[in-house]
């Protein structure tokens, strides 16, 4: 849509001052616990995530989860990565957000053709 | 039991604990002070929520819960500052329950039903009693759900994700964890209660309770004082009343506002921001409750309480 384009141009780091100071301060946080952005999103606040996860290759799944534990373990005992391994992270290399975008278009395209979603959560 | 819930007995036997029964003061600084410490956990919980957006999806349930104890827990708080029957505890029950008198059509009904009369008097006193001595099992009771939630998805983190496959024992690390936190907080606790058992308190609800000369200053407890500043920043006393309920309905519906993915503040500088702006607000409403109604503080008040409500509004658009 237009309007979201819209939005999306001006919140474009490349363009944005705010935006770009914005995305430079969660990459640095990203970097102190090695983790990428994509890394964040929780299959168990949204079943379209556990979807995707699922339809990843394993490889991907097992070094995103190996990253999780890392950063989980440094975070209990507050510290970070040494610089010299910070500098090699690569926080937003997408691995999930094409996947998902898929999950959400095809969960879309279900709805409007009056199917019941793939799947349900359970309340509570 | 020392204490007698009755009009001309009530101030005097709880003086009369404190002064006359073996340890009675300790007992008495000790569930006085310790309200105001179990609403300090109590806060620091709810704050800590906010800033991990702990509310989120799948942990709604958890949440609304929360809420409910928050509400049961303030409405005990309340009512347990009637039976001593000092200035305070008679003029406050008196300004508040009036609130209710804003609803229109049932309002006078509700306030004379809740007072069991036309005053604060001995049926209000009799009733606040047995009541806030109830309560407290309700919000036990809720608070076991409340476990039995969390125990469905588990913690939250600082980083916000969830791991199944890998956690840490309660038994082991969190319990020693916690240990230092419990005592640190009985060591801050214990100041408050043998050094500076009244600080927290209002001198006026050592004078007995007199329904002819009114309070000059009525004020609520210090965990009050927040809802406190909201209600006289809308200069309509029904509106004021009716801005109440908004602070919890916004709790409440919270879990509900379109999410982002990324729950965590930590990963989210501007969320991050507003929430530590939420705080200040908060901490400047608490201020506010306690001064009279007058300029400047009435407008530093409106202001306040537009940028508390502005959070929820805000919220849902960051994500």
């Amino acid at each position: 849509m237009a309007t979201s384009k819209l939005v999306k141009a001006i919140l474009d780091p490349k363009t944005n001052w705010f935006a770009a100071v914005h995305k430079k301060t969660i990459e640095t946080r990203l970097r102190k616990y090695g983790l990428r952005y994509d890394d964040l999103y929780d299959p168990m606040e949204s079943l379209d995530i556990k979807e995707a996860l699922n339809r990843l290759p394993r490889e991907i799944v097992d070094a995103r989860n190996q990253r999780l534990l890392r950063a989980m373990d440094l975070s209990m005992k507050h510290e970070y990565l040494s610089p010299e391994l910070q500098a090699q992270q690569t926080p937003f290399r997408s691995y999930l957000s094409d996947m998902l975008a898929l999950v959400e278009r095809e969960k879309a395209e279900r709805q409007a053709l009056g199917a019941l979603p793939l799947q349900q959560r359970t309340i509570p | 039991m020392h204490y007698t819930p009755h009009v001309d007995l009530a101030f005097n036997s709880v003086e009369q604990i404190m002064r006359d029964v073996e340890g009675g003061w300790l007992l008495r600084y000790m569930h006085a002070n310790g309200a105001s410490m179990f609403l300090i956990v109590v806060y620091l919980h709810l704050f800590r929520g906010l800033c991990h957006a702990s509310y989120n999806s799948p942990r709604e349930f958890i949440w609304c819960i929360g809420v409910v104890i928050l509400l049961l827990i303030i409405v005990t708080a309340f009512i347990g500052y009637v039976p001593p029957w000092g200035q305070m505890s008679f003029w406050g029950a008196t300004v508040i329950i009036s609130l209710a008198s804003a609803i229109p059509v049932v309002g006078d009904t509700i306030v004379t039903w809740l007072w069991g009369g036309f005053s604060v008097d001995y049926a209000t006193l009799n009733r606040f009693f047995s009541l806030h001595h109830l309560l407290p099992f309700l919000f036990v009771g809720a608070s076991l759900l409340h476990l039995a939630a969390l125990h469905q998805y588990g913690s939250i983190n600082p980083l916000g994700y969830i791991q199944r496959w890998i956690k840490l024992l309660l038994t082991l690390i969190f319990y020693v964890k916690d240990l230092l936190g419990w005592v640190a907080f009985a060591i801050f606790s214990s100041i408050f209660i043998f050094y500076a058992p009244n600080v927290l308190g209002h001198p006026d609800n050592y004078k007995p309770a007199n329904p002819i000369p009114t309070t000059p200053h009525i004020v609520p407890e210090w965990y009050f004082l927040p809802i406190h500043a909201i209600l006289p920043s809308i200069l309509d006393k029904a509106g004021g009343v009716a801005a109440i309920a908004p602070i919890f309905i916004c709790l409440l519906a919270l879990p509900f506002f379109k999410s982002m993915y990324v729950r965590n503040s930590s990963f989210r500088p501007i969320h991050q921001g507003i929430f530590w702006l939420l705080l200040a607000d908060r901490l400047l409403l608490g201020w506010i409750g306690c001064q009279p109604v007058e300029a400047p503080f009435v407008t530093i008040g409106q202001i306040s309480s537009f940028v508390f409500f502005l959070f929820f509004a805000i919220t849902p658009i960051l994500g």
